[in-house]
């Protein structure tokens, strides 16, 4: 388990007046073999936390710890975490075979055959320079190094930058695979929500330097769904009210009337069946619609967020 | 089995913890680069300076330990690129493991550097290495390789010194430009502080010792000067093991300073100019320090050079921190340590005047004087051979530069002079300005040195109006042409010797190190070289002749241990080479001598049997006819 007490984390200025607060007093439990995902817009700290995290930065204040060990200049813990930062950077002129080399001596749980096997999923060349990979085969190539290396916590800062849908899927399948074989955690941020969608097992939006919401993935997609409803003539809120069925959104057009409610799908589906409904849909409702209602019930103006 | 996995947790720790040789190879590969850029001009330069040359065989290693900041900067990068410190941080090992990897892997470079350098010169040092006539080859092919490998020992060991100095900036800097600056700033401190006391000392009448060291020589003297100078190397001995070893102490110290700071490094700072705040406010309080030093020293020239270089440092500042703030709030900061320095030296420097400038000369304390008028005339100026051969009129201030201490007794002279102190100083305050050249254009200026009767010495500069000048050349001058005419007449006359000077460079058979030493001879030494000289064929006379580079490139070598070599005793101690040096001079008046030009002959027994056994005759006794004059006249040899 991953924790994170009370971090802040400031980047000092040569004016102290103009130092910045990236973290402010930020607190959060993940917990082992879950997918974690960060969200939020440009310059919320996400990629500051993720190097928090690795041990790149040191907190001002605050303590991280894995599993109850602290990660700050602890080769112990930083050996179960493998960061992939955003911007990727490999040794000069090397390809994929010495980079492999470097990081079978830099950690000696790196897995040779699982590198091979990644390396033919992805369909890399290893022995050719990486300086000529595209900034998605780069990505590609630093997820096979860091996924060999078998480590306890992954952490990937924009993880789908510059790969393709296929690539999406595979990178995703292959997280699955880390986290239900081995048990393994991962987090990933993204300034985008909906690239974490189907991912993420829990999420946390961040903003001004706090973690600004956290829910677990399943928990908020069973309560909350979305209904396509027709009748002969117009109802209005107040019998959809009626029934028992309290719409986060409600909207009409002509006699067909879509709505969020917060309640499981099958229930909602109950209740409106014992009116007969011309037409009954129960509708996908994607994350992003998800945290828009969760956050404006909160009384977050989020659409900002939420890119 | 248990040992056995003892044994791979100890390996385990010192792979996280001291030394990782995952990130040493990593280093490695990032250094080759730039190790190649250095490599391989430094190898073909090794090539050609050992094939074309003998002399300065160590250029090559040398240039290596000049260019090893390019190394550490390049191996400590991942300090000034926030791409790069992802991957450097995150890896699983200690601050300290990291440190000490990334110094090693830069160390590493360096060593191999030099080493193919060493390795590159080393076939062709036989080339051209003078073997004096009857030596052995084989012999002097061994002495000549020893030489080198201590003289590129040496520079190793200045390579890893810069490195050190240089690693303690890149820690406290986030870009190239902070890092090359403040190195240039630890580098200079030890020169601006040394400059500092040079320019204050040369403004004041200097006191000397005994001898004639003066203020800037005991500045020199000082340890700690002597360990900052350490980092240029350049007065110091680089003979003796002792300085080996402090070097590598010194490194050591910087290597630790370094590591202290690196642990507290913060991984965000890289790409900024300074590592923080702390680190931009150091480097401009040892800016501003370094130039308030100057100032202080200095209110003359140095005070404007100071004030351009602050604008340059804003104009640095600026743009490397793109903020305006970035410079009033380094103003506190600079202000302080201004203040403190005007403080600390200023005070020192205006109490030192005060009491210097208020004391009075009793002549009757004086027992001798020395005069240098600085006022050269321009026609014999020209003539860059002149030791000092000052001209105004009628006497030459000086006979001879080897009798350039030449002390006069006269008690009429001695008081003219202290009047004329006692004058100029009534008329100035303390920290009234002067020039600071020797060479000065000012013909007001008089430098005169009082001997005291109780040994103390001291300098005086100060300004006389010309009919005194006159007059104080007119006495001093008389009484310098009185020794002289003393002097020349235990020599035979001028006429049988055109050649006026004659000097012996030798090392006898008994000295561990070559050893050098210059007499004076006797002048019938160069008649009984000429005689024997012209008796040879053509082609022996041009091995002789030793051509003016080479020469100097003997004598070089040979003043190596020039204080360490004792003088044979005799004869029968033998010499193991011997040259000799003619020295032509064009007599412009009885007392005004101008070199022309100067021949080197190398000695050899069996050639010149005759002039040999000159030579080993009359070293003991050119060593009494000198020892006869210094006593007699109170020069001093020294």
């Amino acid at each position: 388990m991953l924790e994170l007490k009370n971090i802040t984390m400031r980047f000092e200025s040569y004016d102290k007046r103009q130092d910045q607060t990236v973290l402010d007093g930020l607190s959060l439990t993940i917990p082992s073999g879950c997918i974690y995902g960060l969200v939020g817009p440009n310059g919320t700290g996400k990629s500051t936390l993720l190097r928090l995290i690795a041990g790149v930065y040191q907190p001002e204040s605050g303590g991280i710890t894995l599993d109850g060990v602290p990660i700050w200049n602890n080769p112990d813990a930083k050996r179960r975490i493998c960061f992939v930062p955003d911007d990727l950077v490999f040794g000069p002129g090397a390809d994929l075979r010495q980079q492999a080399r470097f990081a079978r001596t830099i950690n000696p749980q790196f897995d040779k055959a699982r590198f091979a096997e990644l390396t033919g999923l992805f369909g890399l060349a290893v022995d050719k320079p990486l300086r000529n990979f595209s900034k998605g085969m780069k990505r590609q190539a630093a997820i096979a190094l860091a996924l060999a290396g078998h480590p306890d916590l992954l952490l990937l800062d924009e993880t789908f930058d510059g790969l393709d849908p296929v690539m999406r899927n595979l990178v995703r399948k292959l997280l699955y695979a880390e986290v239900l074989d081995r048990g393994a955690t991962v987090i990933a941020a993204s300034h985008s929500l909906r690239e974490l969608e189907n991912t993420c097992d829990r999420l946390a939006i961040l903003e001004g330097g706090r973690v600004l919401y956290e829910t677990d993935m399943d928990k908020i997609q069973s309560t909350l769904c979305k209904v396509q409803v027709a009748f002969p003539e117009a109802k209005p809120a107040s019998f959809f009210e009626g029934l028992g069925l309290a719409p986060l959104s409600f909207e009409q057009a002509g006699t067909v009337t879509t709505m969020v409610l917060r309640m499981d799908k099958s229930e909602a589906e109950a209740a409106l069946r014992a009116v007969d409904p011309l037409l009954l849909n129960v509708l996908p409702l994607d994350l992003e619609e998800i945290f828009t209602f969760e956050l404006e019930q909160a009384g977050y103006a989020v659409r900002s967020l939420l890119v | 089995m248990s040992e056995t996995s003892a044994g791979r947790s100890r390996k385990a720790y010192v792979s996280t913890h001291i030394f990782n040789p995952g990130l040493y190879l990593r280093g490695l590969i990032r250094l080759w680069v730039p190790g190649l850029a250095i490599g391989i001009p430094v190898m073909i330069l090794s090539l050609v300076i050992s094939m074309t040359s003998r002399n300065n065989l160590n250029l090559s290693v040398m240039l290596v330990s000049y260019l090893t900041p390019l190394l550490f900067l390049t191996a400590f990068s991942f300090l000034r690129s926030r791409r790069e410190a992802d991957p450097a941080f995150s890896a699983p090992v200690t601050r300290t493991c990291l440190y000490v990897t990334t110094c090693l892997s830069a160390l590493t470079v360096c060593v191999i550097l030099t080493a193919a350098a060493f390795l590159c010169t080393l076939p062709n040092i036989g080339r051209n290495l003078y073997v004096p006539q009857g030596a052995d080859p084989a012999a002097a092919a061994r002495d000549a390789i020893a030489d080198y490998a201590i003289q590129t020992l040496f520079s190793l060991c200045y390579g890893i010194l810069l490195g050190s100095t240089v690693t303690v900036a890149i820690v406290l800097s986030g870009s190239i430009g902070h890092s090359l600056f403040l190195t240039l700033l630890f580098i200079l401190f030890d020169t601006a502080l040394s400059q500092t006391v040079t320019a204050y000392a040369k403004r004041l009448p200097m006191i000397y010792t005994q001898a004639s060291r003066s203020v800037t020589e005991f500045w020199q003297n000082l340890p700690f000067r002597n360990l900052f100078s350490l980092i240029f190397g350049t007065s110091y001995s680089g003979s003796m093991l002792g300085a080996l070893g402090i070097r590598l102490l010194l490194a050591a110290l910087f290597f630790v300073i370094g590591w202290l700071l690196f642990r507290k490094r913060k991984a965000e700072n890289a790409g900024d100019p300074a590592a923080g705040r702390g680190a931009l406010h150091f480097t401009v309080c040892l800016f501003i320090f370094m130039l308030t030093a100057l100032a202080c020293g200095d209110r003359n020239r140095r005070i404007w050079w100071a004030a351009g270089a602050v604008a340059l440092y804003c104009v640095y500042l600026l743009l490397t921190t793109r903020r305006l703030s970035s410079l009033w709030r380094c103003l506190p900061y600079a202000a302080v340590t201004a203040a403190a320095t005007v403080l600390l030296l200023g005070g020192t420097f205006y109490a030192i005047e005060s009491v210097i400038f208020h004391t009075s000369i009793d002549a009757e304390e004086v027992e001798a004087v020395y005069v240098n008028n600085s006022w050269i005339p321009e026609d014999v100026f020209k003539l860059r051979q002149v030791y000092a051969f000052q001209n105004t009129g009628e006497y030459a201030s000086q006979i001879d530069p080897q009798y350039e201490y030449l002390k006069l007794r006269d008690p009429v002279l001695i008081q003219k002079i202290a009047d004329m102190i006692n004058k100029d100083k009534a008329s100035r305050s303390p920290g009234t300005e002067k020039s600071e050249t020797g060479l000065t254009e000012d013909p007001k200026l008089l430098v005169v040195t009082l001997y005291t009767k109780d040994g103390r010495s001291r300098r005086y500069e100060f300004m006389a109006e010309k009919q005194d000048q006159i007059e104080l050349y007119d006495l001093y001058g008389k009484g310098q042409y009185e020794l002289y005419r003393k002097l020349t007449s235990e020599l035979p006359p001028e006429e049988e010797y055109p050649c006026k000077s004659v000097e012996i460079g030798y090392r006898s058979v008994r000295d561990k190190y070559p050893g050098y030493k210059e007499v004076q001879s006797v002048p019938e030494l160069e008649a009984v070289f000429r005689e024997e000289f012209e008796t040879l064929d053509e082609g022996t006379k041009q091995a002789l002749a030793m051509r003016f580079a080479e020469a100097m490139s003997y004598g070089r070598i040979l003043n190596y241990n020039e204080y360490e070599v004792k003088m044979p005793k005799s004869s029968k101690d033998g010499l193991r080479e011997i040259y000799i040096r003619l020295n032509y001079q064009y007599q412009q008046s009885t007392n005004i001598y101008v070199d022309i030009y100067t021949l080197y002959f190398r000695i050899d027994p069996e050639l010149m049997p005759k002039t040999y056994r000159y030579i080993c005759a009359s070293i003991p006794k050119t060593e009494k006819f000198m020892k006869g004059v210094y006593s007699c006249y109170e020069v001093s040899p020294d």
